[in-house]
Protein backbone atom coordinates (compact mmCIF):
# COMPACT_ATOMS: atom_id res chain seq x y z
CA UNK A 1 0.00 0.00 0.00
CA UNK A 2 1.36 3.38 -0.92
CA UNK A 3 -0.50 6.16 0.73
CA UNK A 4 0.46 9.82 0.83
CA UNK A 5 -0.90 12.61 2.96
CA UNK A 6 -0.71 16.16 1.74
CA UNK A 7 -2.13 19.44 2.87
CA UNK A 8 -3.15 21.89 0.18
CA UNK A 9 -2.15 25.35 1.24
CA UNK A 10 -4.17 28.25 -0.05
CA UNK A 11 -1.42 28.81 -2.49
CA UNK A 12 -1.33 28.59 -6.02
CA UNK A 13 -0.85 26.02 -8.54
CA UNK A 14 -1.96 28.07 -11.53
CA UNK A 15 0.48 30.81 -12.29
CA UNK A 16 -2.03 32.65 -14.42
CA UNK A 17 -4.59 32.58 -11.59
CA UNK A 18 -2.64 33.38 -8.48
CA UNK A 19 -5.80 33.58 -6.34
CA UNK A 20 -7.61 30.51 -7.61
CA UNK A 21 -7.40 28.85 -4.21
CA UNK A 22 -8.28 31.92 -2.16
CA UNK A 23 -11.70 32.02 -0.50
CA UNK A 24 -14.13 34.79 -1.35
CA UNK A 25 -13.49 36.73 1.85
CA UNK A 26 -9.77 36.70 1.14
CA UNK A 27 -10.32 38.03 -2.39
CA UNK A 28 -12.57 40.79 -1.13
CA UNK A 29 -10.01 41.72 1.47
CA UNK A 30 -7.26 41.90 -1.16
CA UNK A 31 -9.40 44.14 -3.34
CA UNK A 32 -10.60 46.43 -0.55
CA UNK A 33 -7.31 46.76 1.30
CA UNK A 34 -4.66 46.36 -1.37
CA UNK A 35 -6.46 47.34 -4.60
CA UNK A 36 -5.26 44.02 -5.98
CA UNK A 37 -6.23 43.79 -9.63
CA UNK A 38 -5.46 40.09 -9.86
CA UNK A 39 -7.81 39.42 -6.99
CA UNK A 40 -10.45 41.52 -8.71
CA UNK A 41 -9.87 39.64 -11.95
CA UNK A 42 -10.23 36.31 -10.14
CA UNK A 43 -13.48 37.44 -8.52
CA UNK A 44 -14.92 38.88 -11.72
CA UNK A 45 -14.00 36.09 -14.08
CA UNK A 46 -13.81 32.89 -12.10
CA UNK A 47 -16.10 33.21 -9.09
CA UNK A 48 -19.84 32.67 -9.06
CA UNK A 49 -21.04 34.01 -5.71
CA UNK A 50 -24.50 35.10 -6.83
CA UNK A 51 -27.76 33.22 -7.12
CA UNK A 52 -31.02 34.17 -8.78
CA UNK A 53 -33.83 31.75 -8.14
CA UNK A 54 -33.02 28.33 -9.50
CA UNK A 55 -30.54 29.54 -12.07
CA UNK A 56 -26.96 28.29 -11.95
CA UNK A 57 -24.57 30.41 -9.88
CA UNK A 58 -23.68 33.70 -11.53
CA UNK A 59 -20.62 35.91 -11.61
CA UNK A 60 -20.96 39.38 -10.16
CA UNK A 61 -21.25 41.02 -13.57
CA UNK A 62 -23.73 38.50 -14.92
CA UNK A 63 -25.79 38.93 -11.79
CA UNK A 64 -25.88 42.70 -12.30
CA UNK A 65 -26.95 42.23 -15.91
CA UNK A 66 -29.65 39.77 -14.81
CA UNK A 67 -30.95 42.19 -12.17
CA UNK A 68 -31.22 44.95 -14.73
CA UNK A 69 -33.43 42.76 -16.87
CA UNK A 70 -35.97 42.44 -14.07
CA UNK A 71 -39.15 44.48 -13.99
CA UNK A 72 -38.64 45.86 -10.48
CA UNK A 73 -35.40 47.52 -11.60
CA UNK A 74 -37.21 49.04 -14.58
CA UNK A 75 -39.76 50.39 -12.15
CA UNK A 76 -36.98 51.80 -9.98
CA UNK A 77 -35.59 53.49 -13.07
CA UNK A 78 -38.92 54.99 -14.06
CA UNK A 79 -39.20 52.67 -17.08
CA UNK A 80 -36.58 54.78 -18.83
CA UNK A 81 -34.08 52.75 -20.82
CA UNK A 82 -31.49 55.48 -20.61
CA UNK A 83 -31.75 55.53 -16.81
CA UNK A 84 -31.55 51.73 -16.71
CA UNK A 85 -28.39 51.71 -18.78
CA UNK A 86 -26.76 54.37 -16.69
CA UNK A 87 -27.73 52.66 -13.44
CA UNK A 88 -26.28 49.39 -14.75
CA UNK A 89 -23.02 51.10 -15.69
CA UNK A 90 -22.83 52.74 -12.28
CA UNK A 91 -23.41 49.43 -10.52
CA UNK A 92 -20.84 47.68 -12.69
CA UNK A 93 -18.32 50.35 -11.82
CA UNK A 94 -19.02 49.96 -8.13
CA UNK A 95 -17.99 46.31 -8.31
CA UNK A 96 -15.40 46.28 -11.06
CA UNK A 97 -13.65 49.62 -11.37
CA UNK A 98 -10.44 50.17 -9.48
CA UNK A 99 -9.49 53.81 -9.67
CA UNK A 100 -5.90 54.35 -10.62
CA UNK A 101 -3.67 56.99 -9.10
CA UNK A 102 -4.55 60.49 -10.14
CA UNK A 103 -7.99 59.41 -11.26
CA UNK A 104 -10.41 61.06 -8.88
CA UNK A 105 -13.57 60.74 -10.92
CA UNK A 106 -16.19 58.03 -10.76
CA UNK A 107 -16.72 55.03 -8.56
CA UNK A 108 -14.04 52.95 -6.92
CA UNK A 109 -14.96 49.37 -6.21
CA UNK A 110 -12.74 49.35 -3.13
CA UNK A 111 -15.40 51.34 -1.33
CA UNK A 112 -18.11 48.79 -2.11
CA UNK A 113 -15.91 45.82 -1.24
CA UNK A 114 -14.79 47.50 1.99
CA UNK A 115 -18.43 47.61 3.09
CA UNK A 116 -18.90 43.97 2.17
CA UNK A 117 -15.72 43.05 4.04
CA UNK A 118 -16.88 44.81 7.20
CA UNK A 119 -20.08 42.81 7.17
CA UNK A 120 -18.28 39.54 6.50
CA UNK A 121 -15.96 40.20 9.43
CA UNK A 122 -18.89 41.04 11.66
CA UNK A 123 -20.62 37.82 10.63
CA UNK A 124 -17.46 35.86 11.31
CA UNK A 125 -17.14 37.43 14.73
CA UNK A 126 -20.71 36.49 15.51
CA UNK A 127 -20.13 32.93 14.27
CA UNK A 128 -16.70 31.97 15.58
CA UNK A 129 -17.33 28.25 15.14
CA UNK A 130 -18.41 28.50 11.49
CA UNK A 131 -16.19 26.44 9.21
CA UNK A 132 -14.57 27.74 6.05
CA UNK A 133 -17.34 26.64 3.69
CA UNK A 134 -19.99 28.29 5.86
CA UNK A 135 -17.98 31.49 5.83
CA UNK A 136 -17.69 31.19 2.05
CA UNK A 137 -21.46 30.82 1.70
CA UNK A 138 -22.04 33.75 4.06
CA UNK A 139 -19.57 35.92 2.16
CA UNK A 140 -21.31 35.11 -1.12
CA UNK A 141 -24.69 35.95 0.38
CA UNK A 142 -23.42 39.23 1.85
CA UNK A 143 -21.82 40.22 -1.45
CA UNK A 144 -25.04 39.50 -3.31
CA UNK A 145 -27.06 41.62 -0.88
CA UNK A 146 -24.61 44.43 -1.28
CA UNK A 147 -25.01 44.31 -5.05
CA UNK A 148 -28.78 44.44 -4.69
CA UNK A 149 -28.50 47.49 -2.46
CA UNK A 150 -26.18 49.21 -4.91
CA UNK A 151 -28.59 48.51 -7.76
CA UNK A 152 -31.14 50.47 -5.79
CA UNK A 153 -28.74 53.31 -5.05
CA UNK A 154 -27.49 53.43 -8.64
CA UNK A 155 -31.03 53.56 -9.99
CA UNK A 156 -31.79 56.60 -7.85
CA UNK A 157 -28.52 58.22 -8.81
CA UNK A 158 -29.14 57.56 -12.50
CA UNK A 159 -32.61 59.06 -12.29
CA UNK A 160 -31.17 62.19 -10.79
CA UNK A 161 -28.47 62.37 -13.44
CA UNK A 162 -30.74 61.63 -16.36
CA UNK A 163 -33.26 64.33 -15.55
CA UNK A 164 -31.26 67.52 -15.78
CA UNK A 165 -34.45 69.53 -15.76
CA UNK A 166 -34.90 69.08 -12.00
CA UNK A 167 -32.52 69.30 -9.09
CA UNK A 168 -32.74 68.60 -5.39
CA UNK A 169 -33.14 71.44 -2.96
CA UNK A 170 -32.74 71.33 0.79
CA UNK A 171 -35.32 73.66 2.29
CA UNK A 172 -34.02 74.45 5.74
CA UNK A 173 -36.66 75.39 8.25
CA UNK A 174 -36.52 76.01 11.96
CA UNK A 175 -37.76 72.50 12.76
CA UNK A 176 -35.55 70.65 10.25
CA UNK A 177 -34.90 70.27 6.54
CA UNK A 178 -37.21 69.15 3.75
CA UNK A 179 -35.56 67.82 0.58
CA UNK A 180 -37.60 68.46 -2.54
CA UNK A 181 -37.20 68.38 -6.31
CA UNK A 182 -37.54 71.70 -8.10
CA UNK A 183 -37.27 72.49 -11.82
CA UNK A 184 -33.91 73.95 -12.66
CA UNK A 185 -35.68 76.83 -14.36
CA UNK A 186 -36.34 78.13 -10.86
CA UNK A 187 -32.86 78.67 -9.60
CA UNK A 188 -30.84 80.11 -6.78
CA UNK A 189 -32.45 82.17 -4.07
CA UNK A 190 -35.73 82.23 -5.95
CA UNK A 191 -36.36 78.70 -4.80
CA UNK A 192 -36.56 79.50 -1.12
CA UNK A 193 -38.67 82.55 -1.83
CA UNK A 194 -41.01 80.59 -4.04
CA UNK A 195 -41.41 77.88 -1.43
CA UNK A 196 -42.09 80.41 1.32
CA UNK A 197 -44.75 82.04 -0.82
CA UNK A 198 -46.42 78.90 -2.08
CA UNK A 199 -46.16 76.25 0.62
CA UNK A 200 -48.52 76.94 3.49
CA UNK A 201 -47.55 75.90 7.00
CA UNK A 202 -44.47 73.74 6.34
CA UNK A 203 -43.57 71.43 9.21
CA UNK A 204 -40.63 69.03 8.74
CA UNK A 205 -41.78 66.93 11.70
CA UNK A 206 -45.18 66.24 10.19
CA UNK A 207 -45.53 62.75 8.67
CA UNK A 208 -45.39 62.72 4.86
CA UNK A 209 -44.60 66.44 4.82
CA UNK A 210 -42.03 66.01 2.07
CA UNK A 211 -44.60 64.34 -0.17
CA UNK A 212 -47.12 67.10 0.52
CA UNK A 213 -44.65 69.84 -0.33
CA UNK A 214 -43.44 67.99 -3.41
CA UNK A 215 -46.95 67.52 -4.73
CA UNK A 216 -47.63 71.25 -4.40
CA UNK A 217 -44.42 72.00 -6.28
CA UNK A 218 -45.28 69.51 -9.00
CA UNK A 219 -48.78 70.89 -9.35
CA UNK A 220 -47.69 74.50 -9.63
CA UNK A 221 -44.37 74.23 -11.46
CA UNK A 222 -44.93 71.07 -13.42
CA UNK A 223 -42.61 68.10 -13.70
CA UNK A 224 -40.23 68.63 -16.60
CA UNK A 225 -39.17 65.33 -18.05
CA UNK A 226 -37.19 64.05 -20.96
CA UNK A 227 -39.30 61.79 -23.12
CA UNK A 228 -37.82 59.29 -25.53
CA UNK A 229 -39.35 58.75 -28.92
CA UNK A 230 -38.93 55.89 -31.31
CA UNK A 231 -35.80 56.05 -33.40
CA UNK A 232 -36.02 57.58 -36.81
CA UNK A 233 -33.01 57.35 -39.06
CA UNK A 234 -34.14 60.35 -41.04
CA UNK A 235 -33.67 62.45 -37.92
CA UNK A 236 -30.23 61.17 -37.12
CA UNK A 237 -28.35 63.70 -39.17
CA UNK A 238 -28.05 66.21 -36.39
CA UNK A 239 -26.26 63.91 -34.02
CA UNK A 240 -25.43 65.45 -30.71
CA UNK A 241 -23.20 64.46 -27.84
CA UNK A 242 -24.12 61.86 -25.27
CA UNK A 243 -24.24 64.21 -22.35
CA UNK A 244 -27.84 64.31 -21.07
CA UNK A 245 -27.26 67.91 -20.08
CA UNK A 246 -27.51 68.66 -23.78
CA UNK A 247 -31.17 67.82 -23.59
CA UNK A 248 -31.75 71.08 -21.78
CA UNK A 249 -33.46 73.67 -23.83
CA UNK A 250 -30.74 75.72 -25.42
CA UNK A 251 -31.75 79.14 -26.54
CA UNK A 252 -28.82 79.31 -28.91
CA UNK A 253 -29.53 75.91 -30.37
CA UNK A 254 -29.08 76.62 -34.08
CA UNK A 255 -31.33 73.96 -35.57
CA UNK A 256 -33.19 71.69 -33.21
CA UNK A 257 -35.27 69.04 -34.92
CA UNK A 258 -38.87 69.92 -34.34
CA UNK A 259 -42.08 68.06 -34.11
CA UNK A 260 -42.79 69.79 -37.38
CA UNK A 261 -40.24 67.61 -39.13
CA UNK A 262 -42.05 64.49 -38.06
CA UNK A 263 -45.36 65.94 -39.20
CA UNK A 264 -43.73 67.08 -42.46
CA UNK A 265 -42.45 63.60 -43.13
CA UNK A 266 -45.85 62.12 -42.40
CA UNK A 267 -47.65 64.59 -44.66
CA UNK A 268 -45.13 64.16 -47.46
CA UNK A 269 -45.78 60.43 -47.44
CA UNK A 270 -49.54 61.00 -47.65
CA UNK A 271 -49.49 63.96 -49.98
CA UNK A 272 -52.21 62.47 -52.16
CA UNK A 273 -54.72 63.00 -49.32
CA UNK A 274 -54.13 66.77 -49.20
CA UNK A 275 -55.81 69.61 -51.06
CA UNK A 276 -54.87 69.63 -54.80
CA UNK A 277 -53.15 72.98 -54.54
CA UNK A 278 -50.94 71.64 -51.74
CA UNK A 279 -50.33 68.39 -53.62
CA UNK A 280 -48.97 70.47 -56.46
CA UNK A 281 -45.99 71.40 -54.32
CA UNK A 282 -44.62 67.86 -54.41
CA UNK A 283 -43.37 65.88 -51.38
CA UNK A 284 -39.97 67.55 -50.99
CA UNK A 285 -41.31 71.10 -51.25
CA UNK A 286 -44.21 70.27 -48.94
CA UNK A 287 -41.83 68.87 -46.35
CA UNK A 288 -39.79 72.03 -46.55
CA UNK A 289 -42.88 74.22 -46.21
CA UNK A 290 -44.14 72.47 -43.09
CA UNK A 291 -40.78 72.58 -41.37
CA UNK A 292 -40.54 76.23 -42.27
CA UNK A 293 -43.96 76.95 -40.78
CA UNK A 294 -43.09 75.26 -37.50
CA UNK A 295 -39.81 77.08 -37.17
CA UNK A 296 -41.36 80.42 -37.93
CA UNK A 297 -44.08 79.75 -35.36
CA UNK A 298 -41.54 78.85 -32.70
CA UNK A 299 -39.82 82.17 -33.26
CA UNK A 300 -43.05 84.17 -33.60
CA UNK A 301 -42.03 85.03 -37.16
CA UNK A 302 -44.82 83.34 -39.04
CA UNK A 303 -45.86 85.51 -41.94
CA UNK A 304 -48.43 83.83 -44.18
CA UNK A 305 -48.04 86.28 -47.05
CA UNK A 306 -44.31 85.82 -47.18
CA UNK A 307 -44.52 82.05 -47.07
CA UNK A 308 -47.29 81.93 -49.65
CA UNK A 309 -45.13 83.94 -52.00
CA UNK A 310 -42.03 81.87 -51.33
CA UNK A 311 -43.37 78.43 -52.13
CA UNK A 312 -45.66 79.49 -53.93
CA UNK A 313 -49.21 78.76 -52.89
CA UNK A 314 -52.18 81.03 -52.81
CA UNK A 315 -52.62 82.77 -49.50
CA UNK A 316 -56.16 81.46 -48.87
CA UNK A 317 -54.88 77.96 -49.58
CA UNK A 318 -52.08 78.37 -47.07
CA UNK A 319 -54.56 79.84 -44.60
CA UNK A 320 -56.74 76.75 -44.85
CA UNK A 321 -53.74 74.51 -44.70
CA UNK A 322 -51.83 76.18 -41.87
CA UNK A 323 -53.65 79.34 -40.93
CA UNK A 324 -52.13 81.50 -38.25
CA UNK A 325 -55.25 83.25 -37.00
CA UNK A 326 -57.16 80.31 -35.74
CA UNK A 327 -59.86 82.25 -33.99
CA UNK A 328 -60.93 83.75 -37.30
CA UNK A 329 -61.23 80.66 -39.42
CA UNK A 330 -64.33 78.60 -39.56
CA UNK A 331 -62.53 75.31 -39.38
CA UNK A 332 -59.25 74.06 -37.99
CA UNK A 333 -56.38 74.36 -40.47
CA UNK A 334 -55.41 70.96 -41.81
CA UNK A 335 -51.86 71.06 -40.53
CA UNK A 336 -52.89 71.52 -36.90
CA UNK A 337 -55.38 68.71 -37.10
CA UNK A 338 -52.68 66.53 -38.62
CA UNK A 339 -50.24 67.55 -35.91
CA UNK A 340 -52.75 66.69 -33.23
CA UNK A 341 -53.25 63.29 -34.84
CA UNK A 342 -49.51 62.67 -34.89
CA UNK A 343 -49.26 63.64 -31.23
CA UNK A 344 -52.16 61.46 -30.20
CA UNK A 345 -50.79 58.51 -32.12
CA UNK A 346 -47.96 57.81 -29.74
CA UNK A 347 -48.09 57.86 -25.97
CA UNK A 348 -44.62 59.35 -25.78
CA UNK A 349 -45.75 62.27 -27.90
CA UNK A 350 -48.76 62.54 -25.64
CA UNK A 351 -46.45 62.76 -22.66
CA UNK A 352 -44.47 65.52 -24.33
CA UNK A 353 -47.68 67.37 -25.16
CA UNK A 354 -48.84 67.09 -21.56
CA UNK A 355 -45.55 68.46 -20.37
CA UNK A 356 -45.86 71.32 -22.85
CA UNK A 357 -49.34 72.06 -21.48
CA UNK A 358 -51.07 71.64 -24.82
CA UNK A 359 -52.60 68.22 -24.44
CA UNK A 360 -56.08 69.52 -23.61
CA UNK A 361 -55.97 71.58 -26.79
CA UNK A 362 -54.86 68.57 -28.77
CA UNK A 363 -57.77 66.58 -27.37
CA UNK A 364 -60.16 69.37 -28.25
CA UNK A 365 -58.84 69.55 -31.80
CA UNK A 366 -59.27 65.84 -32.26
CA UNK A 367 -62.71 65.72 -30.65
CA UNK A 368 -63.97 68.58 -32.78
CA UNK A 369 -62.42 67.20 -35.89
CA UNK A 370 -64.31 63.98 -35.34
CA UNK A 371 -67.48 65.92 -34.55
CA UNK A 372 -67.03 68.00 -37.67
CA UNK A 373 -66.74 64.94 -39.81
CA UNK A 374 -70.03 63.83 -38.31
CA UNK A 375 -71.59 67.29 -38.79
CA UNK A 376 -70.78 68.80 -35.38
CA UNK A 377 -70.92 72.29 -33.94
CA UNK A 378 -68.41 74.62 -35.64
CA UNK A 379 -69.10 77.60 -33.40
CA UNK A 380 -68.09 75.67 -30.33
CA UNK A 381 -65.02 74.42 -32.12
CA UNK A 382 -63.96 77.92 -33.14
CA UNK A 383 -64.05 79.22 -29.64
CA UNK A 384 -61.68 76.56 -28.40
CA UNK A 385 -58.61 77.65 -30.30
CA UNK A 386 -56.03 79.87 -28.85
CA UNK A 387 -52.59 81.01 -29.99
CA UNK A 388 -51.09 79.25 -26.96
CA UNK A 389 -51.89 75.99 -28.68
CA UNK A 390 -49.59 76.59 -31.61
CA UNK A 391 -46.85 77.96 -29.37
CA UNK A 392 -47.16 74.88 -27.21
CA UNK A 393 -46.89 72.61 -30.19
CA UNK A 394 -43.90 74.48 -31.47
CA UNK A 395 -42.28 73.97 -28.08
CA UNK A 396 -42.53 70.22 -28.42
CA UNK A 397 -39.25 69.46 -30.06
CA UNK A 398 -37.40 66.44 -31.14
CA UNK A 399 -33.74 66.02 -30.74
CA UNK A 400 -31.74 63.39 -32.54
CA UNK A 401 -29.28 61.64 -30.28
CA UNK A 402 -27.42 59.44 -32.66
CA UNK A 403 -28.78 57.32 -35.46
CA UNK A 404 -30.84 55.09 -33.18
CA UNK A 405 -32.30 57.53 -30.75
CA UNK A 406 -34.60 60.50 -30.94
CA UNK A 407 -35.92 62.48 -28.00
CA UNK A 408 -38.82 64.81 -27.53
CA UNK A 409 -38.75 67.46 -24.93
CA UNK A 410 -40.45 70.69 -24.12
CA UNK A 411 -39.43 74.06 -22.89
CA UNK A 412 -39.60 73.98 -19.09
CA UNK A 413 -42.06 76.46 -17.76
CA UNK A 414 -40.47 79.28 -15.82
CA UNK B 1 -26.01 36.80 18.73
CA UNK B 2 -25.76 33.85 16.41
CA UNK B 3 -28.25 33.86 13.56
CA UNK B 4 -28.63 32.45 10.10
CA UNK B 5 -26.70 33.87 7.17
CA UNK B 6 -29.91 35.16 5.64
CA UNK B 7 -31.07 36.86 8.83
CA UNK B 8 -27.72 38.47 9.37
CA UNK B 9 -27.41 39.89 5.89
CA UNK B 10 -30.99 41.06 5.88
CA UNK B 11 -30.35 42.96 9.08
CA UNK B 12 -27.13 44.36 7.71
CA UNK B 13 -28.39 45.66 4.41
CA UNK B 14 -32.11 46.03 4.95
CA UNK B 15 -34.68 43.70 3.51
CA UNK B 16 -35.41 44.41 -0.14
CA UNK B 17 -39.12 45.00 -0.48
CA UNK B 18 -39.46 45.35 -4.22
CA UNK B 19 -37.79 42.37 -5.86
CA UNK B 20 -39.45 39.00 -5.79
CA UNK B 21 -38.27 37.64 -2.48
CA UNK B 22 -37.92 34.08 -3.62
CA UNK B 23 -35.31 35.16 -6.15
CA UNK B 24 -33.06 36.45 -3.41
CA UNK B 25 -34.06 34.69 -0.25
CA UNK B 26 -33.14 31.19 -1.33
CA UNK B 27 -31.27 29.45 1.44
CA UNK B 28 -27.56 29.68 0.84
CA UNK B 29 -25.97 26.36 1.66
CA UNK B 30 -22.46 25.04 1.45
CA UNK B 31 -22.07 23.20 -1.81
CA UNK B 32 -19.23 21.21 -3.29
CA UNK B 33 -18.66 20.54 -6.97
CA UNK B 34 -16.31 17.96 -8.47
CA UNK B 35 -15.16 18.24 -12.07
CA UNK B 36 -13.01 15.99 -14.23
CA UNK B 37 -11.37 17.69 -17.21
CA UNK B 38 -13.87 20.51 -16.88
CA UNK B 39 -16.98 18.29 -16.78
CA UNK B 40 -19.01 18.01 -13.62
CA UNK B 41 -18.96 14.55 -12.14
CA UNK B 42 -20.50 15.29 -8.75
CA UNK B 43 -22.27 17.98 -6.70
CA UNK B 44 -23.23 17.83 -3.04
CA UNK B 45 -24.89 20.04 -0.48
CA UNK B 46 -23.20 19.80 2.88
CA UNK B 47 -26.26 19.65 5.07
CA UNK B 48 -25.05 17.26 7.74
CA UNK B 49 -21.79 16.38 9.42
CA UNK B 50 -19.81 14.29 9.15
CA UNK B 51 -20.50 14.29 5.44
CA UNK B 52 -19.41 11.37 3.30
CA UNK B 53 -19.62 10.88 -0.45
CA UNK B 54 -18.00 8.56 -2.97
CA UNK B 55 -17.45 8.94 -6.69
CA UNK B 56 -17.17 5.58 -8.41
CA UNK B 57 -15.84 4.82 -11.89
CA UNK B 58 -13.20 7.51 -11.52
CA UNK B 59 -11.06 7.61 -14.65
CA UNK B 60 -7.69 9.30 -14.99
CA UNK B 61 -7.86 13.04 -15.62
CA UNK B 62 -7.61 16.49 -14.06
CA UNK B 63 -9.88 16.64 -11.02
CA UNK B 64 -11.03 19.84 -9.41
CA UNK B 65 -13.04 20.10 -6.21
CA UNK B 66 -14.54 23.51 -5.56
CA UNK B 67 -17.19 25.34 -3.62
CA UNK B 68 -20.18 26.49 -5.69
CA UNK B 69 -18.80 30.02 -5.49
CA UNK B 70 -15.84 28.96 -7.61
CA UNK B 71 -13.35 28.64 -4.77
CA UNK B 72 -10.96 25.84 -5.74
CA UNK B 73 -10.37 23.52 -2.80
CA UNK B 74 -8.38 20.85 -4.55
CA UNK B 75 -7.04 20.30 -8.03
CA UNK B 76 -4.95 17.31 -9.03
CA UNK B 77 -4.27 15.15 -12.04
CA UNK B 78 -5.04 11.54 -11.16
CA UNK B 79 -3.14 8.99 -13.20
CA UNK B 80 -3.66 5.28 -13.80
CA UNK B 81 -1.06 4.58 -11.13
CA UNK B 82 -3.49 6.08 -8.60
CA UNK B 83 -6.77 4.79 -9.99
CA UNK B 84 -6.02 1.34 -11.41
CA UNK B 85 -5.10 -1.51 -9.13
CA UNK B 86 -2.67 -3.18 -11.53
CA UNK B 87 -0.76 0.07 -11.98
CA UNK B 88 -0.85 1.02 -8.33
CA UNK B 89 0.23 -2.38 -7.03
CA UNK B 90 2.10 -4.06 -9.90
CA UNK B 91 3.71 -6.59 -7.63
CA UNK B 92 0.42 -7.89 -6.28
CA UNK B 93 -1.67 -10.33 -8.23
CA UNK B 94 -5.25 -9.50 -9.17
CA UNK B 95 -7.46 -10.06 -6.13
CA UNK B 96 -9.90 -12.89 -6.13
CA UNK B 97 -13.57 -11.98 -5.94
CA UNK B 98 -13.65 -12.97 -2.29
CA UNK B 99 -10.80 -10.64 -1.52
CA UNK B 100 -11.99 -7.47 -3.27
CA UNK B 101 -13.96 -6.15 -0.30
CA UNK B 102 -10.84 -6.26 1.74
CA UNK B 103 -8.68 -4.66 -0.93
CA UNK B 104 -10.98 -1.73 -1.47
CA UNK B 105 -9.70 -0.23 1.74
CA UNK B 106 -6.34 0.34 0.12
CA UNK B 107 -5.79 3.93 -0.90
CA UNK B 108 -3.20 5.40 -3.20
CA UNK B 109 -3.68 9.00 -2.28
CA UNK B 110 -5.09 10.95 0.62
CA UNK B 111 -5.39 14.70 0.57
CA UNK B 112 -6.44 16.91 3.44
CA UNK B 113 -7.82 20.39 2.79
CA UNK B 114 -9.47 23.15 4.81
CA UNK B 115 -7.15 22.54 7.72
CA UNK B 116 -8.07 18.91 7.88
CA UNK B 117 -11.84 19.41 7.78
CA UNK B 118 -12.11 17.80 4.35
CA UNK B 119 -10.31 14.64 3.33
CA UNK B 120 -10.15 13.30 -0.22
CA UNK B 121 -9.11 9.68 -0.55
CA UNK B 122 -8.33 7.91 -3.83
CA UNK B 123 -8.77 4.14 -4.03
CA UNK B 124 -7.79 2.10 -7.07
CA UNK B 125 -10.05 -0.44 -8.73
CA UNK B 126 -9.73 -2.98 -11.46
CA UNK B 127 -11.00 -0.77 -14.30
CA UNK B 128 -11.56 2.56 -12.53
CA UNK B 129 -11.01 4.10 -9.16
CA UNK B 130 -13.10 5.52 -6.35
CA UNK B 131 -12.85 9.01 -4.87
CA UNK B 132 -14.05 9.39 -1.32
CA UNK B 133 -14.88 12.69 0.30
CA UNK B 134 -15.12 13.05 4.05
CA UNK B 135 -16.04 16.39 5.53
CA UNK B 136 -15.94 16.39 9.30
CA UNK B 137 -16.79 20.06 9.75
CA UNK B 138 -15.90 21.94 12.88
CA UNK B 139 -17.53 19.37 15.14
CA UNK B 140 -20.34 21.51 16.49
CA UNK B 141 -21.45 22.89 13.18
CA UNK B 142 -25.17 22.64 12.42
Amino acid sequence: MSSQTATIQPVLRHEHRPFHAAPLACLIERIACAADRQALCELQNHRTPCRLGNRPPLTVLRFIVALFEMSWVYRLCGHDQMVVERARDLTNDKFSRLRSQGDDAGSDCRTSYAGVLRTIRAWNTAHPRAHALELEAAAACILQRSIQCHVRFSSKEARRYCNPLRSRFAWRLSGGTIHVWIPTSLGGKRRRKWLEENIPDPDPSRPSERQRVQSIIDDRLGVPRVVELPSDSSLGSTRRGDDPAEMLWLEDDPEPIELGEVVAEEKAQRINQLRPSIQALGPARLRELIVHIFRRLANDEYDQKELAAAYPVKEPTLSRFAGKNWDDVSSVPDLWVNTAQVLAGDERYVEAAIEAGVWSNVRTVLDNHRAERKGGDKDGQRALFHPDYRRGLAAVRLEARGPGSVRAYHRPRA
Amino acid sequence: MACSIEQWTTDSFGAPDDPPRQAFEATRRCELLLERDGNRVGAWILDRFPFRAAVVHAQPGLYRLSASTGWTLWVETLTPSELLFTHAFPNQGLPLAAQTEELIFLSTREVSVLNGALTIRVRPGLESGVLELLFTGPGDAP
